[in-house]
């Protein structure tokens, strides 16, 4: 999933998963979420996907319903390819991440 | 033939004071968080500048006006959010309720219906 994507990455010392970040440059919430994933030190990989092509965000929204059955919004953050979270809400990523005490 | 046009005759003052009057005429609360209310207003100033209009910030979708009118800024959705959540879904308009009890905004589900969306 999403091999072609043009993502950055932004280094961590935590690599224990595979995470993704499909943010909007213009995004409150998807800084607060960047924000929370430097504060953890998590690596991750990320796209401003309003950078893309129209293109590239249909198939990136293809791909991403084909795999998890639903939209994706702003922030979304995809852990192992596998559990997602839509929206920066801090407990649940927490949680995605295997983070919560 | 694409209708959005990309402007540059607004300053970030500009849109701060467009957020504040909105709120004003609506009876919303502008979030007090000062840097993430100046981050939804870049923002709005960055899609100002590339689509000629406040689309939604944390939204995105065709960038033309004919297609996006339901989320100009402050959205269609707006009022409703603020009913049911306390805080629309950007988390920059809140209910006064809402701005008075400390808590941050955060994600609230979508109410734009899929159909309107481009992809």
């Amino acid at each position: 999933m999403f091999e072609w994507v043009p993502f950055e990455k932004h280094k961590g010392s935590w690599k224990e998963k595979d995470v993704i970040l499909l943010a909007l440059s213009t995004c409150a919430f998807c800084k607060r979420g960047m924000e929370y994933l430097k504060n953890k030190d998590i690596e991750y990989r990320y796209v401003y996907v309003d950078t893309l092509s129209p293109e590239q965000k249909k198939q990136l929204s293809s791909e991403f319903k084909e795999k998890f059955g639903q939209r994706g919004l702003y922030p979304t953050l995809i852990v192992d390819s596998a559990d997602y979270q839509l929206g920066f809400i801090e407990k649940a990523w927490s949680r995605s991440l295997g983070l919560d005490s | 033939m694409k209708s959005n046009e990309a402007k540059n005759d607004k300053t970030l003052e500009d849109v701060k004071d467009f957020i504040r009057r909105a709120a004003r005429k609506y009876n919303w609360a502008v979030v007090p968080d000062e840097n993430f209310m100046h981050d939804l207003a870049q923002g709005l100033l960055h899609n100002y500048q590339r689509f000629g209009f406040y689309q939604c910030p944390c939204r995105d979708s065709y960038g033309e006006r004919e297609h996006d009118r339901d989320i100009m800024c402050p959205c269609t959705y707006c009022s409703d959010d603020i009913e049911e959540y306390g805080q629309c879904y950007c988390g920059l308009f809140l209910s006064h309720q809402f701005a008075a009890s400390e808590k941050f905004p955060e994600a609230i589900p979508e109410r734009r219906p899929d159909e309107k969306f481009p992809y």
